[in-house]
Order: C-alpha cells, then sequence, then structure tokens
C-alpha cells in the first residue's frame, strides 16, 4: 500500500535537501545541500537510510504532518520536541529519535529551541527526480526537491515506500550534547560562540588593523541570513589602501567570507554564488560550518584563525565524535508507549533527596 | 550553672531552632518566592496563638556523614494554635533544612500532632515543602511516610484534615496530601508527582516539565488532585483558613454557626429568570445558588475541574451547608467520571462532618461517549449514587429544571432518602426527554406515515405537556413541595430548620464497599 504523508504547515522556507549537487558548479550551478550536513546524518541514520538520501530542512517553526493512509516512519534531528496527536491521546516527545506514524496521526513539530534549523528523514527516502545528480532544492533556480521550490502548505510528499517490517523504532539515548559535539551552537552562555576559519585566500586585500578586527571582534548574525549566506554586523573591515576591494572574480566554496566595499563580511553558504570578485578575508573551516549556518539572527560570534592542519584534524576529530554518537543509537523498545526493559532496569522512584545540598 | 546561664541556654537552643537553616537558605525561600516554615505558621493561625512542639528534636542518623550534622528541629516545625479562635494542629516543613528532607524523627513529630488532633478532636493542617525522602535515612524514611499514612486514614473522618502543597512534593510523599480532605496548592512554586519527569522520558520517552506534569494548574484543572489554587503563600493561608471557618473540629460538632445578615425570608425576583422556560437553553446555576444563599457567598471547590458540576461551601441563615448543583452551562449539566468523583468524595466529606446538603438539579442525563464507557462510567457514577445515598445529613433537593433517567435517581432523589425536594415549576422530571420517550412510545406512529415529522412535533408537544413538569413526580410524592421559585431562599431555611435534629442512620457494618 502506498503512504500518503501530508505536509500540513512547513514553516518558513522549508526544503528538500540532501548532501548537495557536485560536479556542475564550473556551470554556475550552486553546489546547495543541507545547511548542516551532520545533523541531516543524524537524521537519516535513524531512519536507516544511506547519508545520502534527502531530507526536510525547516528553520525555527517546525513543521506539521498528517499520515493520510499507510505507514511511515520520520526521524527527527534538532533541538525541538515532537508532539504526536493519535485519536483522541496527545504524546509528547523529544527529537533525536524515529516515530512511526499510522494512518490518521499528525504530529505537529515544536519551534528549535537551539539554533534555528531541524532535519526530518523519512525511512526509504523521498520518490523525487534527481536534477543533475542530486534532489536539493535550489530554490532560487527553480530545480531539484518538490517543484524546485520551497515546500507548501497541504502538500502530499511523495515516499519512496520502504518495507518497515518489524523493526523497531530508534534513538539517540542521551540528546547531543552542545559542547562535545559541534551540532548545535551554544545559546545558553552570553559567549560568542568561536568560529574558526583559515585566512585567505585574499587576506592581502586587507589593513593589519582589519585583519586584527576580524579576528578579536565580536559579531551579531544579521537578519538577511538564508541559505545563500550570511550578513555579519559588527567591526567594518577595511580594504588595503593600494588595493581595490573587488578582484578578478574566481571560484567561491561554502564558507568563504565575503568582503564587499562596505566592508561588512557576508559568509557565503549551500547556496551561495560559484564565483564572485570581492576579497575574501578568511573561510570558515568545514568542522564549523554547520554549526555557522545553524546560528540565528541575533547571535553572537567571534573568529579565530586555524592552519589547515588542524582545521583538518578539528574536521577528523569531529567526525569521530559523530561516529561515536551514531553508535550509541539504541532501538525502542516501547510496548503500549512503556519501554518495557526500563521498567526493569530504571530507578521508578522519584521524591528521595539528599539531605546536603551538594555542589553541581 | 546559675538560673541566669540556664536560661540563657533555653535562650541560645531556641534561637537556634528558629533560624532554621540559617539566613542564606531563608533568603533563598524569600527570592523564590515562598514563605519560611514558621512564617507560614504565623500567617495561618491568630495572632501569638501557636505553640511549638518537639523544638529540639533531632535525626538519629548516623550514615553518610548525618552524625556530624544536627539541626534542632530536623525540617519541620510542629505544633498546636488557633484560627478564629479554634483549636487546630499544624506541620510546616522547613525547605531551608536538609531540604525538608523527611527522616524518621521528622516523621514521628508528625506523628505525634496528628495523634493529638484526633485525641483532642481539632483538624490538621499540613504544609508541605519538602524534597522527599531523606537518603541517607534509608527505609527509614519510608517507615516514617508510612506511619503517617496510617494517621491520615485513621484521622480521616475524625478530625479535618487540610493540605497546602507550597513546594515540591513528590514521589511518596504525595500520598498523606492525597488522603487528606482538601489539597490546596501555590501558583508557579508548587508541584505534585509521583514519578518525575527523567524517569517518564526513560520509560514512556515523553517529554514533559515538572509544571505541566505536577504544577498547581494541572492537578487544579486536569487531574482533579488539588482543590485550590492560588496565587502565592499569603493567599493560600488565607484560603485554608476561610475552608475552616465552614467545617466542624471534628465529627461529633456541628459546624460553626455564624450570625447571619442577610434575611432569611429574603425573597429574590431575579430568581423568576434565571431559570429559562425553554428547557434548551443553557444558564449559569451559580447565579440560582448565589440568589439563594447568605450574602451570595458561595466558596466554591476545585472550580477548575469537571465544571459539569458545581461543588462549594456557603451558609444558608448562619449555618454552613454544602452545595452540589448541575452547571447547564457545561455540557449541558450532564454528569460524566470527573464529574461524578468530584461530588462524590464531596459529599462524603459533608456527610462526615455534618454538614447539610443542598442539591441544586438540572440533568438531562449521563454523559455519552466511547470514552466514558470504557474508561468506566457506570463504576465512577456510581460512586456519587453511592455517596448520596449513604449520607444521613440532612439533604435538601432544589430541582430547577431537568432530571432525567439515572442522573435523576443520583441527584439525592426521594428514592435515596432526601429529606425534603423542591421542584420549580420549570422542572421536568421524567424518565427521559419528550423527545426520546415519543421516539420509543409512538415508533410505529412516527415511521412511514405520510406527514411523520408533523406527527412527530404533535407528539413531542403532547408528551412535553402531559409529562416535562414536576406535576407527574408531584402526584406520586416524589417532590414535596413545587414552588415559586422567588421563594427558594424562605424555604431552604425552612427544610434545613426543620432537618436540624434529623436522626438517621446505616447498618451498622466495618465499612461498605463503594464502588473504588
Amino acid at each position: 500500500m502506498t503512504s500518503q504523508l501530508m505536509l500540513l504547515s512547513p514553516g518558513p522556507l522549508a526544503s528538500i535537501q540532501d548532501l548537495g549537487r557536485f560536479g556542475y558548479r564550473r556551470f554556475g550551478v550552486p553546489q546547495s545541500g543541507v545547511l548542516h550536513p551532520d545533523l541531516a546524518r543524524v537524521a537519516n541514520t535513524l531512519a536507516e537510510n544511506s547519508e545520502d538520501i534527502a531530507v526536510i530542512e525547516f528553520f525555527l517553526t517546525g513543521p506539521s504532518f498528517r499520515l493520510e493512509k499507510g505507514i511511515v516512519r520520520l526521524a527527527f534531528a534538532g533541538d525541538f520536541t515532537v508532539e504526536l496527536t493519535r485519536g483522541r491521546a496527545k504524546r509528547t516527545l523529544r527529537s533525536w529519535r524515529t516515530l512511526t506514524l499510522e494512518a490518521g496521526d499528525t504530529l505537529q513539530l515544536g519551534p528549535v529551541m537551539s539554533g534555528k534549523v531541524g532535519y526530518v528523514a523519512v525511512a526509504g527516502g523521498f520518490d523525487l527526480p534527481s536534477v543533475m545528480g542530486s534532489c536539493a532544492t535550489y530554490m532560487r533556480g527553480g530545480f531539484g526537491g518538490v517543484s524546485g521550490s520551497r515546500l507548501l502548505p497541504n502538500t502530499i510528499l511523495p515516499i519512496a515506500q520502504e518495507d518497515l517490517g518489524d523493526r523497531p523504532d530508534r534513538l539517540l539515548p542521551r540528546s547531543p550534547r552542545s559542547e562535545n559535539l559541534g551540532l548545535i551552537p551554544t545559546s545558553e552562555d552570553d559567549l560568542p560562540t568561536i568560529i574558526r576559519v583559515i585566512l585567505g585566500p585574499q587576506e592581502e586585500y586587507f589593513t593589519d588593523v582589519a585583519l586584527n578586527d576580524f579576528l578579536t571582534g565580536t559579531y551579531t548574525v544579521s537578519r538577511e541570513s538564508d541559505r545563500m549566506g550570511s550578513r555579519l554586523e559588527g567591526p567594518i573591515l577595511a580594504h588595503h589602501p593600494e588595493k581595490k576591494p573587488e578582484i578578478i572574480s574566481d571560484g567561491i566554496v561554502p564558507g568563504a567570507i565575503q568582503v564587499p566595499g562596505n566592508g561588512a563580511p557576508i559568509v557565503l553558504l549551500m547556496d551561495g554564488p560559484t564565483v564572485g570578485g570581492y576579497p575574501k578575508i578568511a573561510t570558515v573551516i568545514t568542522a564549523d560550518l554547520g554549526k555557522f549556518a545553524a546560528m540565528t539572527p541575533g547571535n553572537r560570534l567571534g573568529f579565530a584563525a586555524v592552519t589547515p592542519y588542524a582545521a583538518e584534524t578539528i574536521l577528523r576529530a569531529q567526525r569521530a565524535e559523530l561516529e561515536d554518537l551514531l553508535a550509541s543509537i539504541v532501538s525502542l523498545e516501547l510496548r503500549n508507549g512503556v519501554n518495557i526493559q526500563a521498567m526493569y532496569k530504571t530507578c521508578l522512584v522519584s521524591g528521595v533527596v539528599d539531605a546536603f545540598e551538594r555542589p553541581k | 550553672m546559675t538560673i541566669e546561664e540556664k536560661l540563657a541556654e533555653l535562650e541560645r537552643r531556641n534561637a537556634e531552632a528558629e533560624i532554621g537553616g540559617g539566613e542564606t537558605r531563608i533568603k533563598k525561600q524569600h527570592q523564590a518566592g515562598k514563605l519560611t516554615a514558621r512564617e507560614r505558621i504565623n500567617f495561618l493561625l491568630d495572632e501569638d496563638s501557636f505553640h511549638e512542639t518537639d523544638k529540639f528534636v533531632v535525626h538519629r542518623c548516623t550514615n553518610f556523614g548525618m552524625d556530624q550534622q544536627h539541626i534542632p528541629g530536623d525540617g519541620v516545625v510542629t505544633g498546636y494554635g488557633q484560627i478564629d479562635g479554634r483549636l487546630v494542629y499544624v506541620f510546616s516543613q522547613d525547605f531551608s533544612v536538609f531540604g525538608g528532607s523527611l527522616s524518621k524523627a521528622y516523621a514521628e513529630k508528625i506523628c505525634k500532632v496528628m495523634d493529638m488532633a484526633t485525641k483532642m478532636g481539632a483538624p490538621v493542617i499540613g504544609l508541605n515543602d519538602s524534597g522527599g525522602a531523606r537518603i541517607q535515612e534509608g527505609v527509614q524514611a519510608l517507615a516514617g511516610y508510612a506511619d503517617i499514612f496510617q494517621r491520615n486514614v485513621m484521622a480521616s473522618g475524625v478530625v479535618p484534615q487540610l493540605s497546602a502543597i507550597m513546594g515540591p512534593c513528590a514521589g511518596g510523599a504525595a500520598y498523606s496530601p492525597a488522603i487528606t480532605d482538601f489539597i490546596f496548592m501555590v501558583r508557579d512554586t508548587s508541584y505534585m508527582f509521583l514519578t518525575g519527569p527523567e524517569v517518564i522520558k526513560t520509560v514512556t520517552q515523553e517529554e514533559v516539565t515538572k509544571e505541566a506534569l505536577g504544577g498547581a494548574m494541572t492537578h487544579n484543572e486536569i487531574s482533579g488532585v488539588a482543590h485550590f489554587a492560588a496565587d502565592d503563600d499569603e493567599t493560600c493561608l488565607l484560603m485554608m483558613r476561610e475552608v475552616f471557618s465552614f467545617i466542624p473540629l471534628n465529627n461529633q460538632e456541628d459546624p460553626p454557626r455564624k450570625v447571619c445578615t442577610d434575611d432569611p425570608n429574603r425573597c429574590e425576583e431575579a430568581l423568576r429568570n434565571i431559570v429559562p422556560a425553554n428547557p434548551n437553553i443553557p444558564y449559569d446555576m451559580k447565579k440560582v445558588i448565589e440568589a439563594v444563599i447568605d450574602d451570595q457567598y458561595f466558596f466554591e471547590i476545585q472550580e477548575h475541574y469537571a465544571k459539569n458540576l458545581l461543588i462549594g461551601f456557603a451558609r444558608l441563615n448562619g449555618g454552613p451547608v454544602g452545595i452540589v448543583a448541575n452547571q447547564p452551562n457545561v455540557l449541558a449539566g450532564a454528569l460524566d467520571i470527573d464529574s461524578s468523583m468530584k461530588g462524590a468524595r464531596f459529599v462524603r466529606f459533608c456527610d462526615a462532618f455534618n454538614i447539610p446538603l443542598i442539591i441544586f438539579e438540572d440533568v438531562p442525563g449521563f454523559m455519552p461517549g466511547v470514552e466514558q464507557e470504557l474508561g468506566g462510567i457506570i463504576k465512577h457514577g456510581a460512586k456519587l449514587l453511592y455517596a448520596m445515598a449513604e449520607a444521613t445529613v440532612p439533604k435538601l433537593t432544589v430541582i430547577t429544571r431537568k432530571a432525567y433517567g439515572g442522573a435523576y435517581c443520583v441527584m439525592n432523589s426521594k428514592h435515596i432518602r432526601a429529606d425534603y425536594i423542591f421542584a420549580y415549576p420549570t422542572a421536568e422530571i421524567a424518565v427521559m426527554g419528550p423527545e426520546g420517550a415519543v421516539s420509543i412510545i409512538h415508533r410505529d406512529k412516527i415511521a412511514g406515515e405520510g406527514d411523520a415529522e408533523t406527527t412527530r412535533k404533535e407528539l413531542v408537544a403532547d408528551y412535553r405537556a402531559k409529562f416535562a413538569n414536576p406535576y407527574s413526580a408531584a402526584e406520586l410524592g416524589y417532590v414535596d413541595e413545587v414552588i415559586d421559585p422567588l421563594e427558594t431562599r424562605p424555604r431552604l431555611i425552612s427544610a434545613l430548620e426543620m432537618s436540624k435534629n434529623k436522626r438517621d442512620t446505616n447498618l451498622p457494618r466495618k465499612h461498605g464497599n463503594i464502588p473504588l
């Protein structure tokens, strides 16, 4: 039986994305793809998909779904809650898990609590045509995803049906914590998030004062932030007086930090242009790019320069942590909504306290 | 030691006990918007009436370094005092001392005042603000809780027991308030649950906050565990004093009368218009109640829960009464699971403490629904029936409009020992509503014939004229008087006066078996 998953409301600018479109930038086709590949990978791994399967990427407001018929398993990555309405019963669950929907179920995802981005994967993936080797939506170009556009309300999402057999739902036993995995920007303390960069390729286009301001100043993510790039507010970066604030256009990668004539830096992201004519003061390292892309307008950040070698070491360490995290995924043995194993194994008693207040 | 030195020693020890967990923790308590254990007692009781017992009791635990830590009083302030000059026993948990956690010695202090209260015949008020069992005490803490629970049970129906939740109340600790007669909760600072959010997350993967799981409004609106919600400690304590003014000190006493300044013979013209003649139009039963009682003062209980049934205290000619009333504004006043349980427990409280019951009835029946039936409405509706039928206090009923079906029997009908039943001319006392009755009696006439709809309408009008009124019940003596609504107050006061020496008993037995 084919399942029909109705997307009731997608939230602003939600779209279908996969890991991106490679090999076409020489024709001016941007890479596109998920802003935060690690989060999307968590969603796909929970859903037992391969990592290149397309997912729903949404921002701030959680989407809502109704399963019209059949059976579908969704996986959720990002910091938000999931409210399931089944018949007259409502349950609020956390993300970082899969949930198997039955016909008639409705699902409302809560707002994203840390960062701005969340991912929903569907077990088996979406049944969408590949355009230039990818299902990623490039909204400005009007291709990829569902009809080349952002997701619209009341859309039946095409599901590549997969037999779930009797495989149980899965979850991450603990929510990934921001400090030991660069998944989500920290929003708990007041300190700016540190985003690491490799200087260049055109750092010589800037004065020493500008370079110093760039690395020591605090920037704020502005409201002009989307999948294409993110304008920053903060210290203005003066171009070297002997050089023009422009170069002969050259290639741009996601993470490149362009500084146009007004001196306000722009970090280019997945839907960013393939070439540009402004000097690039630095490039965000791959390990920190997802975290940066997930930052909410108003979040503060500072830049720190690292060597290419250090950037690779950081990335390797982060990938290893992600592997550990994914390896910790467990199957859920819920019967009638109860984890029977936990009933035997965990302490069920509340309301017992220590007479002493101990430092936390 | 000279006598002066000995007195100084006493003063020093008193001061040490009174400072509890120390200035810093007291400050913390205040910053959280809470009063301290002692401030609460002083606010609750008449000025300077509190006498503290067991001020110097300390715990006896030697495990995990506890032998190095003693604070006189051990985290709970106990004693007796007065509210409006009437005796009451109090315990107040002190969150500033070991987080208010319960030790065996702490439990013994509570048990001591409870034992005294039952012996002397005075209510117990518990002010709860405790993290829970003190883990260092191990199973002794559990023993302490169980000792308290046993006393709560033995005191139930003997002396009134009131509980305020003014901080945490988690796990086993929640069972002591649960057994008591009324639970008052303070908004934002209090919560009650058996198993907390962390354990729930592990077992059912549900995300829930403490507030959503066990906050004041959760228990006042959804679970029905609590009876009152107060904005702050002071309001909570004032509400407790108010409840205290309606109830006797023990089950041998009558409730305290007040001088009545409202004319007992007051007729209320407005009562003629509150109940609409059209049985399908809702109205607010609270308006009927307020027009009848002294000074329009209705002290509603569980006002946020099961709003289709109103319960609360009021006075008639100065004497406290318990009011149970269908609310036609909500679910047409039908009885469902929640309202049946709400009503049943209140009826039993009033019966236990000699508070006459006044029932205002406008009930179309029991709530239909799969959820209701599968939820056991039979069993729960039977609770209200059982409680009403078992009660031996004066029981008066005013039927304002509908009294249909099984719900008619339940809502203090003549057949379950109502002492006096009034009906308004708008009353419809019948086996069921006219539409339903006609569809059964005349089903052959209204099926098939040429103009079935016209026939049906005529038959309904005919049935309504004959049976949808108070008179067929009055002819059988199931209603004592049909009255002009404006006379409700003097009539009720007179019937109450008439039944004040009522003696009725149930057969001796160990206890009945109410369908729990």
